[in-house]
């Protein structure tokens, strides 16, 4: 069924079509979640809230990009999150850690080094990404882990075209600032010394 | 090349570097970024460092959800939902965050949704001390109708309850004058309006020279500050224990 089918439909009340749309988007929404918050159980609360949130506002869909506009969602739902635990202290940084090397797909034809190496890097990069500020690290994720285009973030941040390009090249020039000063933990390939 | 002209170019051009490398840059665009790459090495290294970020970034696979994250039928009401950028302190629980086993008291412990208890103690803490406060300074009229003050102070011995020979209960103080408590009034007659007699608790107190003075045991009017006090304490005691308790569910939760 077309998407926008389903949309009307979910906008008439209808369920079914509705849960159609949850999945196509889930993964996203359940990745962005993940890689902005840096813990599972946080990220599946926050993806079901961005869901029954948006059954609730599909009637104020307008048209325009369903994606973005349900990404919209997520990154709000995030904020509030990430803002909730800022104020409870809920999780230190070395909690959230220690869940971040989880966040890789398992890939059962890899061997044993090859899964340890690509978990420690994905802990790695996950590290970097919890040091950037909330914004940039929105807009990363949603164009280098996601690839979206810089359209389809413009619309699902609510910010401008230059704004996202400027969110970009910072985050993406602190990021890299990052790894060059834990060179030693990158894959070979990338430990060029400069 | 003047070192100020170069400077201003790197960083024109190092602000032009993300778009270049996702390939969306104008041709003529491209072209200033190529030519000035070419000449600078500081910015060429620039640019192969921002590569390697993006390849490592690309190199995140998508996770896939534990769950499905689907709308149930009959469970969910549109108006049970909770919004998004909803901020108020009594913010609804979403029904799926509450009723699955493992984050239902993660949830109903986040701490947005019991953001209200440290105002609410703060200002339950305030009332209590400036209501113990007035009691203390007794700048408030209390209610109770007898002014302690003056009956103990006008009265400073001790009171003895003993039988009188007419079946009446008498008060004797110490001292020289014997003041006999009455028993309460009987009630009036049905027919006539009773104006306070039969429903107050009034004391009919008669000193020892036949004179008799009433004392209404009702409230006067006044603030009941004690009952007050008593209320606020066990509300604010309430509220200790409700932050602590999600205290400790939150750190709990936290380390699973």
């Amino acid at each position: 069924m077309e998407e926008q089918e389903l949309i009307s439909r979910s906008q008439a009340g209808d369920i079914e079509a509705f849960n159609q749309l949850v999945e196509r988007y889930q993964r996203l929404v359940y990745n962005l979640a993940l890689r902005m918050l840096g813990n599972a159980e946080t990220a599946e609360d926050a993806a079901q809230d961005t869901f029954l949130s948006a059954y609730k506002a599909i009637g104020k869909f307008r048209g325009g990009s369903f994606k973005a506009w349900i990404l919209r969602i997520a990154a709000n739902v995030c904020h509030d999150k990430m803002r909730a635990a800022r104020r409870a202290r809920v999780a230190s940084l070395d909690d959230l850690m220690e869940e971040l090397g989880d966040f890789i797909a398992d890939n059962d034809a890899e061997s044993p080094e090859d899964y340890t190496l690509r978990r420690e890097l994905g802990r790695f990069i996950n590290e970097g990404l919890t040091h950037l500020p909330e914004d940039q690290r929105l807009v990363v994720i949603l164009c280098d882990i996601q690839g979206l285009s810089y359209e389809e973030i413009s619309e699902a941040t609510n910010s401008s075209l230059g704004t996202v390009k400027s969110r970009l090249n910072r985050g993406r020039a602190r990021l890299r600032d990052f790894f060059l000063q834990r060179r030693e933990l990158l894959p070979a390939e990338f430990r060029q010394d400069k | 090349m003047f070192p100020g002209m170069r400077k201003a170019r790197c960083r024109k051009v190092r602000e032009m570097l993300s778009e270049y490398i996702d390939n969306l840059l104008g041709a003529e665009d491209r072209g200033v970024v190529e030519s000035h790459l070419e000449v600078c090495e500081a910015c060429s290294n620039e640019l192969e460092s921002l590569q390697m970020t993006v390849q490592l970034l690309h190199r995140m696979p998508s996770v896939p959800v534990p769950r499905s994250f689907a709308i149930r039928e009959g469970k969910t009401d549109r108006e049970e939902v909770s919004e998004p950028r909803g901020s108020g302190w009594l913010r609804p629980v979403p029904v799926f965050a509450v009723s699955r086993i493992g984050s239902g008291w993660a949830s109903v412990c986040d701490p947005q949704r019991l953001r209200w208890l440290r105002p609410a103690t703060a200002f339950a803490t305030a009332a209590l001390v400036l209501l113990l406060m007035l009691d203390f300074l007794q700048v408030v009229p209390q209610q109770g109708g007898i002014d302690s003050r003056e009956v103990f102070n006008e009265s400073p011995a001790h009171v003895m309850l003993s039988p009188a020979p007419g079946g009446e209960d008498t008060l004797e103080v110490s001292g020289d004058e014997p003041v006999e408590v009455l028993s309460p009034p009987v009630p009036a007659p049905a027919d006539k309006t009773p104006t306070g007699g039969a429903d107050s608790d009034e004391l009919v107190v008669r000193d020892a020279n036949g004179g008799e003075e009433e004392v209404s045991a009702e409230p006067s009017g006044g603030w009941p500050l004690r009952q007050i006090e008593i209320g606020i304490g066990v509300v604010l005691l309430a509220l200790v224990a409700v932050m602590l308790f999600a205290r400790r569910r939150r750190r709990s939760w936290s380390r699973v």
